[in-house]
C-alpha cells in the first residue's frame, strides 16, 4: 500500500512542485555534521566518536581483506534478490493486471499478505534454507517482490482500454500485447517500484544479515556492538548509507527519464475548455 | 459484458463475474483454504513433526494458550504494544508538526525536503546497533527506531495533505477574512485529513514492523524477541505460534485501521 501511495503519480506530480532548489539542504547537512561533532567533543567519550574518527575507522576497516569480502557479499545478494525481485514482481504482477477476474480474486489476498510485516516471516527463511546467503538474499527477495508486484498490476489494471481493443483488432496475441502495449503503458509507476523495491530489498537484507547472516554488512554492525566499537558502527553506517545512497540516486534518474518519455503528455493548449 | 466471446484475447479486460462458474470471492477462499491446507497437511503428514512446520491448528492452539498466558501477556505482548503505541503517537504527532512546519515556511520544505525522499533507500536498522550500546536494550532504542521509521511517512503525506487546499477555497477563506486559526481549523486540517490519515496508516503499519524488527535483533522482552529466542532454542510451535498472533493481530488491525480512515475520509464519501 505504501508502495502504491509513493508511486501513485498524482502524489508524485504534487512532492516534484513542492520540491524546490539544494542550498537548504546542504544547511541542514552541515548542522546534522556540525552537531554530531561538537556533540562527541563534548561528551569526549568512547561511546560517541567524531565524524573523522568513524571515518578513519571505515578506512582502517575497508584495508582488511575479511572486512571487504563482507561488503562484497552484501553487495552480490543485493544485486541478486534485487533483480530478481524487481524482474518477478514487474512481471507477474503485469500479466495479473491485465486480467480484471483474476485481480480481482488475487490483488485482496495480496493486499493482505503485504499488512502482516514481513519482519515476523524470516525466522521462516532460515528454518527452511539455513543461516547465510541463501536465506538472507531469500528474505531480502521476498521484502521487495510483493511491493512490486502490487505496483505493477495496479499500473496493467490502469492501461487505457482503447489501446487494448485496437491491439485486439489488428490481432495482437497474448504475449505481444505486453512489450507492444502493457509495458509502454506501465513503464512511469515500474520506474518509481523500482526505486521503492531497491530501499525494501536493501533494509529486507541488512535486517537478515543482522538477525542471522554468516557474513555481510549486517553481521559486521552486531559484531562490533559485541566488541561496542563505536567508531567501526558509525563508519559501517556511513558507508551503509552510501551504498544505499549512490543506486538509489541513479533509480531517481531513470524514473525521470522514463516518466519524461513514456509518461502522460500535457494536453496541448487550447485543447481544454 | 460477458466474459469469453469467442476469440477475444483475455487482455482486453471483458469484465466478468465468473470463471469455472464461481465468483471471485469463491476463489479466494478457495486458494486461502488450499494453502492452509497444505501447510496442515505437510507438516502433519510429508514433515511428520519435524523442527521444520507444525501444524495451523497446532500454531493456533498454542497462540490461544499465549493469550491466557500472564507471562507472555505481561513480558511481550504487552510490551510489544506499548512500544507500538507510544512510537506511532510520537511518530504522528512529529510527523503532522514537521508536514505544518513544510507547508507554512518554504525553507524548510527545502531543507527537509530531499531527507524525507531518500530516508527510505538507506536501512534505518542500520543505527539500532548504535542506539543500543548508547541507551541499552531497553524501550529507548527501540521506540526511537520505530518513531523515526514511521514519523517520515507520516510528514510526507501531511505536507501534502496541507499543500492539496484547492486555490479557489484559499481565495474563499482570504475573501471572508477567516483568521489564522479558523483558516487551520475550518479549511487546511479537514482538506489534509484523507493524506494525514493515509500517512498515519501507513506509520502505523511501519511502527509495528520496526518494533518487531528491533525486538528480534537485540531486546530482552517483546513478541519479536519470544518468536527470536523460541527460533534460537528450536521451539518451532512457539515461533510460529508468535508469527500466527502477530500475522492476525496485524490484519485486524489494519482492518479496523482501514474502517476508520474510510469512515473519517471525506474523500470516500
Amino acid at each position: 500500500m505504501t508502495a502504491l501511495a509513493e508511486a501513485s503519480p498524482s502524489l508524485k506530480r504534487r512532492t516534484r512542485t513542492i520540491g524546490g532548489r539544494g542550498g537548504p539542504a546542504l544547511v541542514v547537512a552541515f548542522v546534522a555534521v556540525a552537531v554530531w561533532w561538537a556533540g562527541a567533543v563534548v561528551a569526549d567519550s568512547a561511546v560517541v566518536p567524531t565524524p573523522d574518527q568513524s571515518l578513519r575507522s571505515l578506512v582502517t576497516e575497508l584495508a582488511q581483506p575479511s572486512f571487504r569480502a563482507s561488503v562484497f557479499d552484501t553487495l552480490r545478494v543485493l544485486v541478486q534478490s534485487y533483480l530478481s525481485a524487481a524482474v518477478v514482481g514487474a512481471v507477474v504482477g503485469a500479466l495479473l493486471g491485465v486480467r480484471p477476474f483474476w485481480s480481482r480474486v488475487a490483488l485482496p489476498l495480496a493486499y493482505a499478505v503485504n499488512t502482516v510485516p514481513k519482519v515476523t516471516l524470516f525466522p521462516i527463511f532460515f528454518v527452511f534454507l539455513g543461516l547465510g546467503n541463501l536465506s538472507c538474499g531469500s528474505f531480502a527477495f521476498f521484502s521487495g517482490v510483493l511491493p512490486m508486484f502490487l505496483i505493477a498490476a495496479e499500473a496493467a489494471r490502469g492501461v487505457p482500454q482503447a489501446q487494448l481493443k485496437l491491439a485486439a483488432s489488428l490481432r495482437v496475441g497474448d504475449l505481444r500485447v505486453l512489450p507492444m502495449v502493457v509495458w509502454p503503458a506501465v513503464m512511469p509507476a515500474v520506474a518509481a517500484g523500482l526505486r521503492l523495491t531497491f530501499g525494501f530489498t536493501f533494509l529486507g537484507l541488512i535486517v537478515a544479515e543482522m538477525f542471522a547472516g554468516s557474513s555481510g554488512l549486517g553481521q559486521q554492525l552486531l559484531r562490533n556492538v559485541a566488541l561496542a566499537r563505536m567508531e567501526y558502527i558509525a563508519g559501517e553506517i556511513v558507508l551503509i548509507a552510501l551504498l544505499a545512497l549512490v543506486p538509489f540516486l541513479l533509480l531517481t534518474w531513470l524514473e525521470r527519464r522514463i516518466s519524461d518519455r513514456f509518461g502522460p503528455r500535457p494536453a496541448p493548449r487550447g485543447s481544454r475548455p | 459484458m460477458r466474459a469469453g466471446r469467442r476469440g477475444a484475447p483475455g487482455y482486453l479486460r471483458l469484465d466478468r463475474s465468473r470463471a469455472g462458474g464461481l465468483p471471485a470471492w469463491a476463489w479466494r477462499t478457495i486458494i486461502v483454504a488450499a494453502a492452509l491446507g497444505a501447510v496442515e497437511l505437510t507438516a502433519r503428514f510429508a514433515l511428520d513433526g519435524s523442527y521444520e512446520l507444525v501444524p495451523i491448528t497446532t500454531m493456533a492452539e498454542r497462540a490461544a494458550e499465549l493469550l491466557v498466558d500472564p507471562g507472555f501477556l505481561t513480558q511481550h505482548l504487552l510490551w510489544s504494544s506499548v512500544s507500538v503505541l507510544v512510537s506511532f503517537t510520537a511518530a504522528a504527532v512529529i510527523g503532522i508538526a514537521l508536514g505544518y512546519l513544510m507547508h507554512g515556511h518554504p525553507w524548510w520544505n527545502r531543507a527537509l525536503r530531499p531527507y524525507l525522499s531518500v530516508f527510505y533507500a538507506v536501512p534505518i536498522f542500520a543505527l539500532y546497533p548504535l542506539l543500543v550500546v548508547v541507551f541499552g536494550t531497553g524501550l529507548m532504542p527501540i521506540l526511537l527506531i520505530a518513531t523515526a521509521f514511521s514519523a517520515v511517512v507520516v510528514t510526507t503525506h501531511a505536507s501534502l495533505g496541507f499543500a492539496s487546499v484547492p486555490q479557489n477555497v484559499d481565495k474563499l477563506a482570504t475573501a471572508v477574512r477567516t483568521s489564522r486559526s479558523q483558516y487551520v481549523r475550518l479549511v487546511l486540517f479537514p482538506a489534509a485529513l484523507p493524506d494525514i490519515i493515509a500517512g498515519a496508516r501507513l506509520g502505523f503499519a511501519y511502527s509495528i514492523t520496526a518494533v518487531l524488527a528491533s525486538e528480534f535483533i537485540l531486546s530482552t522482552r517483546g513478541v519479536g524477541h519470544f518468536i527470536s529466542t523460541a527460533y534460537a532454542g528450536f521451539m518451532s510451535v512457539d515461533m510460529y505460534a508468535g508469527i500466527f498472533l502477530v500475522a492476525a493481530f496485524s490484519l485486524v488491525l489494519i482492518a479496523v485501521v482501514d474502517r476508520a480512515a474510510a469512515h473519517l475520509d471525506w474523500r470516500r464519501r
